[in-house]
């Protein structure tokens, strides 16, 4: 009723107010960014564990592994070593492998991709077998719903290293059908999925039950039975549509925090991905690669983060004012 | 309602119990048939090791199992059988022409891959490059101060002058791989190395494969496997998985949770052999009461070491009679501490030892089974009157605060392993047992040091045989470390791979191995 003579400068002021919005966010994206690097590069360095030694082996005389620390400017300042890779990441440069001496940026670039096609997939998988039980478990909590709810208590309580051994060594070993580990065609990828993805997957069926449930009672959709509408044109239009953006929430921010955390998956699988790079690298304490690595994910997260927040603010305006 | 839900959880958690117990009846060991498939009839190896490789240049900063990899691209003049006789590669004879020259008579005719010949020069370059403090070979302490010069006599004869009389010299040889000098300018032996050896490098996919092809050229006997592939598979379990299902012929790293396993399916066995590594607990001896020679061999009588090898080790090691492994060339194996606990009390008693307490630092993750070896060790301390107690770190963290300390250990005891790859009894002594030994055991024996001295100095094997026999005893006396066990190695192949055993370096080398 209001909103007719001011119908413009609402418009105008809501554009407004969004832009500060995502200003706003970006910078405290930016500024927790770099906040995730004093972090990541103070904890690794007072963490034990010398990379020059480690390199050398544990027969290598003392004055070769000093030697070796002074070429790789070990032995410099702490605070020294952090402005030289702050200012490296100004222009870019997320430094060099201390063990292989490529770059780390070559090396995280050849390992995202295969993290994000293994997390994409167990996302899918997640997706597309979760939402469906999800609803089940709402609508039907007798038939489907019994089988979700096992479904989802399984997925969260089986450790995922112990799982993927078990995928091993029944469908590799004993039945021969799929590889044992390696990066390669689909079939390489049918394990690690199956190992990555159950947790993800009792998740969506928690978070679409509760959902649906919850919209189920709403007063629209009682008004919807009433008017004689199908079930299902009540789930999919009325319900679901409504239900849906909280699961997609989860979904995204888990999914962008499995692109970093499917280290266990990854090494077990042989999986080179960044979760392994990132493992060999603090086990040979090589800091320019975890530095990047971390960096990387936590990058990662926050975008997706950004995003699903400024995605709710574009749906629902009181987000807006938060 | 309540009840509703308590008997559907008592349901569903009883259907998750029962489904957990039947893949873990499916996944019992040995309950499984064998299938596995036999991917060798094509003629080529498949390999899993553990660690990616940091670089392809032999002569870089790897593991074991890179090194031995690279090996079969490029070859040094001098090599070791697997029992550790020495066999000519490169060269085909040596004579020590006179106490302080080593001439060595060089295989002719031979080619490196990009067709440039081997000889002299490549000789001289590739030693040099080893001894350049710059470049950093992983190898440069084995002949550093050992080498004064070297001479190129004729195109096929080298003399190496060394700085003093030794035999040691021809020992750190056997690790110098000999590199093309024109291709070395280039430096592409990092990504792509080239050599005289029987395989040459196909290709290269980090953390993943690496693949070799027999070299057509190669001058020697031509190897039965035509193509090497090794995969690089980090998880331990992982690749146990990977040889029972035959997609890999070998395993370097097999956890001894599969041994049973991978030796009763048919078509895996496990190759063993022992090894040059001695594994032991290091003391630092200038801390009191660790500084008493009595406590010291109180601590040795005190361990049960053929207990901790049978049951902990799974009889995967052999306990160490002296400060070496057996072996390894002049190592006695007369000098061993037999588990006697009334032995080590009264020894305690004569030391005066009043509870000082005293802790045994485990860096957890080097050697199968540390940490629990670290527990027995400490309670059967305590049960001969030690107040003794464990800490428990990761290995990464040990080998740093050793080296810390610069010279003074941050700890009472740990453990610690050596391994004499180049069979030179000489260099691990002083490595361990001088004052400029590589960790802070603070041993210093003058009568110890000259021995070694002597014998480092000479090129008389009697004075040799004699100075080492009375050092090792000596060091035995001093108990400055808790000797323990010799591991054994474990390696899991295919029963098709043919022609293969495990080499007291640790190392492994597929030419002389052929396929079923």
């Amino acid at each position: 009723m209001l909103s007719c003579p001011f119908g413009h400068g609402q418009d105008s002021i809501t554009l407004r107010m969004s832009t500060e919005y995502v200003l706003r966010r970006t910078l405290q994206s930016v500024v927790l960014l770099l906040l995730a690097t004093i972090v990541v590069f103070m904890l690794l360095r007072l963490a034990p564990g010398d990379p020059a030694r480690l390199m050398l082996g544990e027969q290598a005389p003392a004055s070769e592994v000093q030697s070796l620390r002074h070429n790789l400017g070990l032995d410099r300042p702490l605070m020294a070593q952090y402005w030289l890779y702050l200012r490296g990441l100004f222009v870019g440069n997320l430094g060099t492998s201390i063990r292989g001496q490529q770059s780390v940026a070559s090396l995280i670039g050849q390992a995202l991709p295969k993290t994000l096609l293994l997390v994409g997939a167990a996302t899918a998988v997640a997706v597309l077998l979760g939402i469906p039980l999800g609803v089940g478990a709402a609508l039907r909590p007798k038939g489907i719903g019994a089988v979700a709810y096992v479904v989802a208590l399984l997925g969260q309580a089986i450790p995922n290293f112990w799982l993927g051994l078990v995928l091993i060594l029944v469908f590799a070993v004993h039945f021969a059908l799929l590889p044992t580990s390696g990066y390669g065609g689909v079939a390489h990828l049918v394990l690690p999925v199956c190992a990555l993805a159950p947790f993800l997957l009792a998740l969506v069926i928690r978070v679409t039950r509760q959902s649906v449930k919850e919209i189920d009672l709403e007063d629209f959709i009682r008004t919807a039975y009433a008017k004689g509408l199908s079930g299902w044109r009540i789930l999919a239009v009325h319900n679901l549509k409504n239900a849906l953006p909280p699961v997609v929430t989860v979904v995204a921010l888990y999914a962008a925090g499995m692109v970093g955390g499917a280290v266990v998956v990854e090494v077990l699988f042989a999986w080179p991905g960044i979760g392994e790079l990132a493992v060999n690298a603090i086990v040979e304490r090589d800091y320019p690669v975890v530095q990047g690595v971390v960096l990387v994910a936590v990058l990662l997260f926050l975008v997706v983060n950004l995003l699903v927040d400024l995605g709710y603010a574009l749906l629902d305006p009181r987000a807006r004012l938060r | 309602m309540k009840q509703h839900c308590m008997r559907r959880r008592i349901v569903t958690s009883s259907l998750a119990i029962a489904l957990m117990a039947l893949l873990a009846a499916i996944v019992v060991p040995g309950a499984s048939p064998s299938r596995s498939t036999s991917g060798a009839a094509s003629g080529t190896l498949t390999i899993g090791i553990g660690q990616d490789f940091g670089t392809l240049d032999i002569r870089g900063l790897g593991s074991a199992a890179s090194f031995s990899i690279l090996r079969h691209i490029t070859e040094p003049l001098v090599a070791f059988s697997p029992t550790g006789k020495f066999i000519p590669d490169l060269a085909t004879s040596w004579q020590q022409v006179t106490p302080t020259k080593l001439r060595f008579h060089l295989r002719q005719g031979v080619r490196f891959t990009n067709g440039d010949p081997f000889d002299a020069a490549t000789v001289k370059h590739s030693i040099a490059k080893v001894l350049d403090p710059k470049f950093a070979a992983w190898d440069n302490s084995y002949i550093a101060g050992l080498v004064k010069s070297v001479t190129i006599v004729n195109r096929y004869t080298v003399d190496v002058n060394e700085v003093s009389p030794t035999t040691r010299l021809i020992d750190g040889l056997t690790t110098v791989d000999m590199v093309d000098p024109t291709y070395d300018a280039t430096g592409k032996m990092k990504t792509h190395p080239i050599g005289t050896g029987p395989y040459e490098f196909v290709s290269f996919t980090p953390r993943q494969q690496l693949v070799l092809q027999r070299n057509p050229t190669y001058w020697g006997k031509r190897p039965a496997i035509a193509k090497i592939v090794v995969r690089i598979i980090p998880d331990p379990s992982t690749q146990a998985a990977a040889l029972l299902r035959g997609e890999v012929q070998m395993v370097n790293n097999l956890p001894f949770s599969f041994i049973d396993q991978v030796k009763k399916h048919k078509g895996t066995t496990v190759a063993t052999g022992p090894s040059a590594r001695l594994v032991f607990l290091a003391i630092n001896t200038k801390k009191a009461p660790l500084d008493n020679p009595l406590v010291r061999q109180a601590l040795n009588y005190a361990v049960n070491k053929s207990a901790i090898v049978q049951s902990i080790l799974k009889g995967q090691a052999s306990v160490a009679n002296g400060p070496c492994a057996p072996l390894t060339k002049y190592c006695r194996t007369d000098l061993g501490y037999a588990y006697n606990v009334e032995k080590a009390k009264s020894l305690l008693k004569e030391a005066g030892y009043s509870g000082q307490p005293i802790t045994l630092t485990i860096g957890a993750g080097r050697y199968p089974n540390d940490d629990v070896v670290g527990q027995a060790v400490v309670s059967e301390l305590q049960a001969a009157g030690f107040n003794a107690k464990l800490n428990t770190i990761d290995y990464s963290s040990l080998g740093s605060q050793l080296s810390a300390g610069h010279g003074t250990s941050p700890f009472d005891m740990w453990l610690q392993g050596w391994s004499a790859d180049d069979n030179d009894l000489i260099g691990m002594l002083q490595a361990l047992f001088t004052k400029d030994a590589v960790y802070p055991i603070g041993y210093n024996n003058a009568k110890v040091t000259s021995l070694l001295n002597q014998a480092s100095h000479t090129v008389n094997a009697a004075v040799i045989q004699r100075d080492l026999s009375q050092a090792e005893a000596q060091i035995a006396k001093d108990a400055p470390v808790v000797f323990m066990y010799v591991p054994k190695q474990d390696i899991g192949i295919s029963t098709s791979l043919k022609g293969f055993t495990p080499r007291f370096d640790e190392y492994f080398f597929f030419w002389d191995s052929r396929l079923s």
